[in-house]
């Protein structure tokens, strides 16, 4: 037992000392990186003599670490001495919390999500002019502006979903690029496995990854009139033949998948993918960035193609879920955070910001530059004349919700559980939520 | 004269601040849980809650994963406390009886309960890693690789590996008020049955077991509630994967809560409150009945 | 040692069964210890074995780039002032309740009680925290920790208020001072053993609490513990700064543990012993 107050006295003095140390070891490293040459002339500048403000801008814990973001806002802090301070919030959260914040009066300044009313409603947001909007492409503008009226700053190059693949992998096992139609996908997918190679990935942790099958493959499995009775609860999924025969070809797919994909992350896979240990991964082009850092020499060895499940039609799905900025009604700087904005949004600025990630700009006349793998895409598109499609999400349900978790009854499906249950289960579920969000019609 | 002032010196002022700081933040919300339960409040229309009747309960009895949840809370529970009793129990008949360094045992028992549950959580997300963990390489060293498993992400064996996890950290506060309950039983009477000729099964029959059952009646409430009101633990380890299999009542809540449904978390809330206080109320009411006196 | 039971078999066997479940403890905070001095590679591996070299810095970039040091002091501040209010309050409560026979009295008692049985409604209470614009504010969290300390630290205090004789009182009431000087001056002092082990309790459960903050704070007032957390969704494979996280959360409350061990243990037992 302890002679208690001189071993304890003594104790607590050296567990002081140490942490203080350890303290002033990390401040000091913190202070020496953030450090800003001092007394460097602003480029710009507003008027030096307004006080300077600090602002909030709040986004999801991986967007918060991008180098892109961060050297843009520098650049922003020197040229007008403001300050923003970009707050985290992990990534399953950061929408609900978002939303909270906002209708509780403790909103952030500025945040950063995915583009879309859907997400987060336009209702909560303040409509922003500047020299952008008339020059956002009539694409984007679907997802950015509502009765002509913008209300969200894309912030993202645009890009294409589809299917990562292993080059070598699929040379090897003598499959064709692209597999055009699902005859052609199954005959791929088996030939591949016959290497020793397991064709598919899918980094099923993020129930969302599940749903990117239906995103990319299912387009044209629902037609136009069906989702508008769908939104209008006049039929549900497990009445929709387009829904039921997916789903089923998405189980024909669970033999060539990873076993583990329950419990991996997008980023679990990337050595896989480039040393050829997994043939294919359906996501979207945004990852080129991410696998190069990690090997900038196999990466070549990658490549992009569309991807469908349907039986005869294939089409390039347009990534329109990219970064979005918004401003809040009650964001407590207005018009400083629709400043950051459009400085954000000036042409040299937007390619600060999106940096790394290539792709062509959401703005007319905006220079970017795309990536090997958008090349690619083009390159198909050029080849087979196939359509340019939105994800079949956007495409029919641009502004419908889809429930709390729209990915988890494919991430049922995929695990075994009844087609039909999952549906009915998944219908219990956005049904409740657009009772309490008072869609019309439920 | 003198009673005045005597009960002058208590006067209700001492409790006040107490009383309504507790009224405020503690009894009142319990109170308008109750209404709020019958509203569809939620994060859209936030100043604007419409009630709407039994529909939070509908939806709740139809929530496929609000059934889960309730199941999973269930087993957790019952699994939890069953160990942590008797195993609990066992551990402080061993030190009650004679081993050396007993406090010594005792202090690094009961140590996780100065942790924060989710630190612990994250420890033991490393220990119960597949390919490196300490747990699955321990296993293949002594030759018994084939019981390592995916513990956190096979649906077979989550809910398992949670329970060890919760049992490896709160097993210390029972063992502790057992030790305390078991050392407050007479050494005369031991000694006096044993003068008897009584035996220790009997000994244990007679005289422990029913002079610690004050002890025990504690030890389950505690583990019957904190079993019911888990979410830390869980929240950090798997927040409910994979697919639901340890999705438990507290997380369910949050996720509901963060969703911004909170009419429906109020529902499920108010559920909550009303089962646990009486399963409180009748444990204790059930345990009063077989407490001996001596 | 006193033998209350019989067994045949040698107590070595009870020892061995002992050392067993020592061992189960000891070896997760071993693992943490020994892999938060590694180096990522070698910690990624996640063994048993002493780092070859001893990487200090780790502990460093943590503290730069995780925010321990203002976890740290919200956790001191959020804890300390939980602990001084709820302390005062519940002693002048339980003073109140022990001495004063009377309805309203054994009312609040049993009212206090509540606060131990039943659940707390969490959403309610953020619904009453918007209402007073209380959320992710300092004094809204420290109130609504000391509301939920409040009934079982009533608990404790009445029980040993009980015991101090009225004799006391009564003597001081003829000294002519006002209630509340007689109180602290002459009560509240022959109250340390409870005090010692509320403070305890209380700083250790606000300190290690989950729930509250994760609904009702944001992430720049939360303590040590939580900002582990927020590290663990940026760094999730870097287990030599993870680890290194963990032990600068844990290693506070290891210092309070071994220090006020004894009244821990004497405060659980506190309400499991029949009075």
């Amino acid at each position: 037992m302890l002679k208690r107050n001189g071993k304890l006295g003594m104790t607590l003095l050296v567990t002081a000392i140490m942490i203080s140390i350890l303290a002033a070891c990390g401040g000091n490293s913190n202070n020496a990186s953030s450090q800003e040459p001092a007394g460097s002339p602003s480029a710009g500048a507003s008027a030096p003599s307004k006080k300077p403000v600090e602002m909030v801008l709040a986004t999801f814990n991986a967007w918060g670490e991008s180098e892109g973001l961060k050297s843009a806002i520098a650049a922003y802090e020197e040229s007008t001495g403001n300050t923003v301070r970009v707050d985290v919030y992990p990534d399953d959260q950061f929408i609900n919390i978002l939303k909270t914040k906002m209708s509780t009066n403790d909103a952030p300044d500025l945040f950063m999500a995915n583009a879309g009313d859907g997400l987060i409603p336009f209702s909560f947001l303040e409509p922003l002019q500047g020299p952008w909007v008339d020059k956002t492409l009539d694409s984007v503008k679907l997802f950015t502006a509502k009765d002509g009226v913008a209300y969200e700053a894309y912030a993202f190059p645009l890009g294409y979903f589809g299917a990562i693949y292993n080059k070598k992998v699929f040379e090897k096992a003598g499959v064709k690029v692209p597999m055009m139609n699902y005859a052609e996908l199954m005959d791929g997918l088996k030939k591949i496995q016959g290497t020793g190679v397991t064709p598919i990935f899918i980094p099923g942790k993020d129930s969302w990854t599940y749903q990117m099958l239906q995103a990319v493959g299912g387009v044209f499995s629902v037609t136009d009139e069906d989702a508008a009775k769908m939104a209008k609860n006049e039929t549900k999924p497990s009445e929709m033949p387009g829904f039921m025969q997916f789903a089923e070809r998405m189980t024909s797919l669970v033999p060539y998948t990873n076993k583990d994909h329950l419990s991996l992350l997008i980023a679990d896979g990337y050595q896989g993918l480039l040393d050829g240990k997994y043939g294919m991964t359906v996501l979207g082009d945004w990852l080129y960035d991410d696998l190069a850092k990690l090997d900038a020499e196999k990466v070549k060895d990658l490549g992009f193609m569309p991807f469908t499940m349907d039986d005869s039609k294939i089409s390039a799905v347009v990534n329109l879920s990219g970064r979005a900025l918004g401003v809040p009604l009650n964001s407590k700087h207005k018009q400083e955070a629709k400043d950051l904005v459009n400085y954000l949004m000036e042409p040299d600025h937007f390619n600060l910001l999106v940096k790394p990630v290539q792709g062509a700009a959401p703005y007319k006349d905006y220079n970017t530059e795309k990536s090997v793998w958008q090349q690619e895409m083009d390159g198909y598109i050029a080849q087979t004349g196939m359509p340019v499609t939105l994800d079949v999400i956007r495409q029919h349900f641009p502004t419908f919700p889809l429930g709390t978790d729209a990915g988890k009854p494919f991430l049922d499906i995929f695990n075994g559980k009844d087609i039909k249950k999952a549906f009915d289960d998944w219908y219990t579920d956005y049904a409740q939520y657009n009772r309490t969000v008072q869609t019309p019609g439920w | 004269m003198r009673s005045k002032g005597i009960s002058g010196q208590y006067s209700v002022l001492f409790v006040l601040p107490a009383f309504c700081l507790f009224s405020l933040f503690f009894i009142l919300p319990n109170l308008s849980g109750l209404v709020m339960a019958f509203t569809n409040w939620s994060s859209y229309f936030p100043l604007h809650p419409k009630f709407n009747g039994w529909r939070n309960f509908q939806d709740l009895f139809e929530s496929p994963v609000f059934a889960i949840s309730v199941r999973n809370t269930l087993i957790f529970t019952a699994a939890t406390t069953i160990v942590k009793i008797v195993v609990g129990f066992g551990l402080a008949l061993i030190l009650n009886n004679g081993v050396k360094y007993k406090n010594t045992y005792r202090t690094i028992i009961f140590s996780p309960f100065v942790f924060n549950p989710l630190v612990i959580a994250y420890v033991f997300s490393a220990l119960y890693q597949p390919t490196f963990g300490p747990i699955n390489t321990l296993l293949r060293h002594v030759g018994l690789g084939f019981l390592a498993q995916n513990w956190l992400t096979d649906t077979k064996y989550a809910m398992t590996a949670i329970c060890v996890m919760d049992i490896w950290m709160s097993i210390g506060a029972i063992v502790v008020i057992f030790l305390t309950g078991l050392q407050s039983v007479p050494k005369e009477y031991y000694e006096a049955a044993t003068v008897d000729g009584a035996g220790g099964i009997s000994k244990f029959r007679h005289i422990t077991f029913p002079l610690t059952i004050y002890s025990l009646c504690i030890n389950t409430i505690l583990c019957l509630i904190g079993g019911a009101k888990v979410f830390g633990q869980v929240y950090g380890l798997t927040n409910g994967g994979p697919a639901d299999a340890t999705q438990v009542y507290g997380t369910f809540i949050f996720k509901s809560f963060s969703s911004g449904l909170f009419g429906y978390s109020a529902a499920a809330g108010l559920l909550f409150t009303i089962v646990i206080s009486l399963v409180s109320f009748i444990t204790l009411g059930l345990f009063r009945r077989l407490e001996v006196d001596y | 040692m006193k033998r209350t039971f019989k067994f045949r078999s040698a107590t070595w066997l009870l020892e061995a069964v002992m050392v067993v479940v020592a061992l189960c403890y000891l070896m997760p905070i071993w693992i943490v210890v020994v892999n938060s001095l590694k180096d990522t590679l070698g910690a990624n591996r996640l063994g048993y074995s002493w780092p070859k070299s001893l990487h200090f810095n780790n502990y460093a970039q943590v503290f730069a780039k995780s925010n321990a040091l203002q976890g740290l002091t919200n956790g001191v501040f959020i804890g300390v002032t939980v602990v001084i209010l709820a302390g005062f309050l519940a002693a002048m409560a339980a003073y109140y309740i022990a001495r004063k026979g009377s309805g309203f009295a054994k009312f609040t008692s049993l009212y206090f009680l509540t606060g131990i049985i039943v659940p707390t409604a969490i959403i309610p209470t953020y619904f009453t925290m918007l209402v007073l614009h209380l959320n992710n504010t300092y004094l809204g969290i420290i109130s609504i920790f000391v509301a939920y300390t409040l009934p079982l630290s009533i608990f404790l205090y009445t029980g040993f208020i009980r015991t101090i004789p009225r004799e006391i009182d009564e003597a001081a009431i003829i000294d002519g001072s006002r209630p509340i000087q007689m109180f602290f001056r002459i009560v509240f002092p022959l109250l340390a053993p409870v005090t010692v082990t509320v403070i305890v309790f209380n700083f250790i459960g606000v300190w290690n609490d989950v729930t509250t903050y994760l609904y009702f704070a944001g992430g720049d007032k939360w303590p040590l513990p939580m900002t582990v957390f927020k590290f663990y969704g940026k760094f999730s494979q870097r287990w030599d700064l993870l680890f290194a996280d963990i032990m600068i959360a844990i290693i506070p409350c290891l210092i309070f543990f071994v220090a006020g061990q004894k009244y821990m243990v004497a405060g659980i037992t506190a309400g499991s012993v029949k009075s």
